[in-house]
């Protein structure tokens, strides 16, 4: 065997080596997880802007809703303690003992709003002033900082594209109709519309259909912030109106507990 | 030099013919299959301009744009895996490889002297196949500007859109990117090639594998073995047509294109240099 | 001056069979040799392990002063191979594959040389048909052309004349024969077809079940192998020609030589003695030698005699070690 034809397989490996780490070091994903991310978490929330959290805290059963067990409560609160957020959007939250027991834990200053299903919204300061709730829908006006909110909560069909369409459509057109200085649609929306569609996809036309059809209407606060649910999905939105200054936005990774699938999804907003 | 005969072989083979046909083919196929869509939808009064979900979007560079991607993705790897069976297994049990080793040549210029012929006559027929693309939907639908919308594509999650000439060099970009995807598939069938006499088993095997990968980084089940494979980065092309390129992530994917290839060539390189020829 | 082929107790295995066992052999430079053996006996091993196509187990090759596993480059610089049958590109002509084989060393190949060799093999005037066209005779001149460009210093040819009529077998033989003794070419000749190695190699190696049975000269293999027939007559011209043949038979008899007489003609028994031995014990016998014919057994009977004895060896060295 010669040796230049030894190099030149030397050099094949290297190649290869070099090319593997260039890869990993280029790759956007993790560099959303564990880059900035690790940077500013838990860091102390921008002065005067307005932070809100949504999470799904439901386990991966796929099932009903059902109630979270005390350590699950537990690690909620610790969470949402450190954030230390303004308003937070709940789904999988079965009411009313889910919220009775997650009050003892963490100081709801001004109240909640709870929708038919699985969906809560909270907030730890600021003032409701009305809440309704259409089927698994949650929609607040809300008053902070002397600004008009109006916030829909929404857990949106894991099952079906069409159906999810449909739950989401109607309730953008339902925050839309309601008068505030800024809209906020936010929750587990079930769509990744950061994911390239696979063979076993349900229908990621109609998703990206209806994510542009919000797109054109509000702003996603979280876009590019990366994966927040399992298998590696960006799965939480929180969509503000194009007033609301987006400060920052990242899924706070490592806050599971039990069988919990999904991260909180933190945004800091600066109120123009 | 062996790249001159490697390329006459190339040449005078009936390779280059088969697969220029094919895609071809394969083209007048595509056009036929959005002339029915478009005649279902319009009750049959379509003419071009009226084809597909949108009559204010598609033209000859979607139509261009769709083909390339499908065959991309159906049609090339499969030639680029037939040249390496060709290339390499085919001239083993033909005995002609033997021709070659009982001359002055070293085993290092034979096999990068062949990949080179294999490569470049993928990245050319590549260009070929864009172009007839192109050429087909300028005379069968005409041109336009490029708008993508989310869907079959998956090339950007929001409606873009790209002036016509700011499409075409976009296009020739998607090419050199696309080449080098397809150096992936080439390297895997070189690698495959070592193993057997038979340039049918090669080429059968090497396919067989590229779909296999190719069904596994488009089932999101798999997703922790997506980056490991180069089907999943070998279509990151389609983001050289979105309004802002994305450079970071598009060098995400050609840096792991190129470290699979780099190793299914080290692979290949090292068994074959050091292989008896029994 | 160092041998242009060296083989040194070399073994070849695959698997746990041994296609070559303990092999030696050397080549001089300018030497025309022959490799000879049954189908299975190890020779297309032993010419893919002088090609470099494969690696010794055990032993050293060495051909022009180089090892070809691990520097075949080298090696082909001089040597050229040509195996059986032709691996050819089918798409390309006779002189394109030429052109472009010669080529592959990084030297420049003049047009003359290409056709010098298409012509020395008879092919000029199929030169640019594709050589899928052509038949299997031509296709081994081919090859034989192929392995001319450039000239080579050794040429190894496997079976080179299967196939060819008998002109151009001809024609081969003077071919070889020429580079040879007018350009010094050292020559190894591997073939089945004994006859043909006969006619044109000085020394010769037989292989049999990966052993090497004999290597050395025809002359030295055919030691003791001719027979004789005479026919004599008496040097005073008085008794006739019976009385003389039965005269003769009693002088070679009484000098140990199992003389059989057929008519006027006397049989010796291969190996008995040489044709000048036995004029010296007719002549001290007043008998003279009128006529002689030297019998020469073919070569397949030698060597297939060789193979017979090493059998028997084996088989009584095994039974040996049974005992």
């Amino acid at each position: 065997m010669n040796r230049s034809a030894r190099l030149v397989e030397l050099a094949l490996w290297l190649i290869a080596a070099l090319a593997f780490f260039g890869a990993r070091a280029l790759d956007p994903a993790r560099r959303a997880v564990e880059g900035d991310a690790a940077k500013w978490w838990p860091a102390k929330r921008p002065e005067r802007s307005l932070r809100v959290v949504t999470w799904n805290v439901g386990g991966s059963d796929g099932g009903q809703p059902h109630s979270l067990r005390a350590d699950d409560l537990d690690a909620v609160a610790r969470t949402l303690l450190v954030l230390d957020p303004d308003l937070v959007l709940l789904q999988e939250f079965l009411y009313p003992r889910d919220f009775d027991a997650l009050r003892a834990r963490f100081d709801v200053g001004a109240g909640w709003v709870r929708a038919a299903g699985d969906v809560a919204i909270v907030a730890r300061r600021g003032q409701f002033v009305g809440g309704s709730s259409q089927g698994g829908l949650a929609l607040a006006e809300w008053q902070f900082e002397g600004r008009s909110f109006a916030i829909a909560g929404l857990h949106a069909s894991a099952w079906s594209a069409r159906a999810r369409r449909g739950e989401i459509g109607r309730a953008a057109e339902s925050l839309l109709a309601i008068t505030a200085d800024f809209h906020l649609l936010g929750g587990d929306l079930n769509l990744d519309i950061d994911r390239r569609g696979d063979l076993l996809s349900n229908d990621p036309q109609r998703d990206a259909e209806i994510y542009n059809w919000l797109a054109e209407r509000l702003v996603d606060a979280g876009a590019g912030s990366g994966p927040t649910a399992e298998p590696d999905r960006r799965l939480d939105y929180l969509f503000v109106s194009n007033a609301l200054e987006r400060l920052a936005a990242r899924p706070w990774k490592g806050r599971r507990h039990g069988t919990m699938d999904h991260d909180p999804l933190v945004v800091d907003l600066r109120i123009r | 030099m062996s790249e001159r005969l490697e390329l006459l072989r190339l040449v005078r083979s009936r390779r280059p013919l088969l697969a220029l046909a094919a895609l071809l083919l394969f083209l007048v196929l595509m056009l036929v299959g959005f002339w029915s869509y478009a005649q279902a939808r319009s009750g049959g009064a379509a003419t071009f301009e009226y084809t597909y979900e949108n009559k204010s979007y598609f033209n000859g560079l979607t139509f261009a744009l769709y083909a390339f991607f499908f065959g991309f993705v159906l049609l090339l790897p499969l030639f680029a895996a037939l040249e390496g069976g060709a290339q390499l297994a085919g001239d083993t049990g033909s005995g002609t490889l033997t021709l070659l080793l009982v001359r002055p040549v070293s085993k290092t210029r034979l096999f990068f002297g062949k990949l080179a012929v294999a490569f470049g006559w993928t990245t050319l027929l590549t260009a070929l196949f864009v172009a007839a693309a192109l050429l087909l939907g300028l005379f069968a639908v005409g041109w336009g500007d490029l708008r993508l919308y989310p869907g079959v594509l998956q090339s950007a999650p929001r409606p873009q859109f790209l002036p016509r000439d700011v499409a075409l060099q976009r296009f020739a970009l998607a090419w050199l990117a696309a080449s080098l995807a397809l150096l992936a598939p080439l390297s895997l069938s070189f690698w495959i090639a070592t193993f057997t006499r038979s340039a049918v088993n090669a080429v059968g095997a090497a396919v067989a594998l590229y779909l296999v990968a190719h069904v596994i980084s488009e089932v999101h089940f798999f997703e922790a073995l997506r980056p490991w494979l180069f089907t999943w980065h070998a279509t990151a092309w389609r983001a050289l047509f979105r309004e802002e390129i994305a450079w970071r992530e598009l060098a995400h994917h050609a840096a792991a294109l190129l470290g699979q290839s780099a190793l299914f060539l080290a692979l290949a390189f090292r068994r074959f240099r050091r292989r008896e020829e029994p | 001056m160092s041998a242009a082929v060296e083989v040194a107790a070399v073994t070849k295995r695959f698997g746990t069979r041994a296609a070559l066992d303990d092999v030696s052999l050397s080549i001089a430079p300018g030497e025309l040799f022959g490799l000879v053996g049954r189908n299975g006996s190890g020779k297309s091993t032993l010419l893919k392990l002088l090609a470099g196509l494969l690696a010794p187990s055990e032993g050293r090759v060495r051909l022009l002063g180089h090892e070809p596993f691990r520097a075949r480059e080298a090696v082909m610089r001089d040597a050229r191979f040509a195996f059986a049958p032709p691996a050819l590109f089918e798409t390309l002509t006779a002189r394109e594959t030429v052109r472009h084989l010669a080529r592959l060393g990084g030297r420049a190949v003049a047009p003359r040389e290409v056709d010098e060799a298409l012509a020395a093999v008879g092919l000029v005037e199929r030169a640019d048909d594709r050589v899928r066209t052509y038949s299997f005779g031509m296709r081994q001149r081919l090859a034989l052309a192929i392995a001319l460009v450039p000239r080579p210093r050794l040429l190894v040819l496997d079976e080179p004349t299967e196939g060819l009529d008998p002109q151009a077998v001809l024609a081969l033989r003077a071919l070889l024969l020429a580079l040879c003794r007018d350009h010094g070419v050292t020559i190894v000749l591997a073939s089945h077809l004994l006859g043909e190695v006969e006619s044109l190699v000085d020394r010769l190696a037989l292989l049999q079940e990966g052993r090497l049975l004999f290597c050395g000269a025809i002359d030295e293999l055919r030691a003791g192998s001719e027979r004789l027939r005479i026919v004599v007559a008496p040097r005073d011209g008085g008794a006739g020609a019976a009385s003389a043949a039965s005269a003769a038979a009693a002088a070679l008899r009484a000098a140990g030589i199992a003389a059989t007489l057929r008519g006027d003609t006397l049989e010796l028994p291969a190996g008995s003695c040489t044709l000048e031995q036995a004029r010296a014990l007719l002549q001290a016998a007043r008998l003279e030698l009128l006529e002689f014919h030297v019998e020469r057994p073919p070569l397949e009977a030698l060597l297939d005699r060789r193979v017979a004895q090493a059998k028997a060896a084996s088989h009584g060295a095994a039974n040996g070690a049974t005992r």
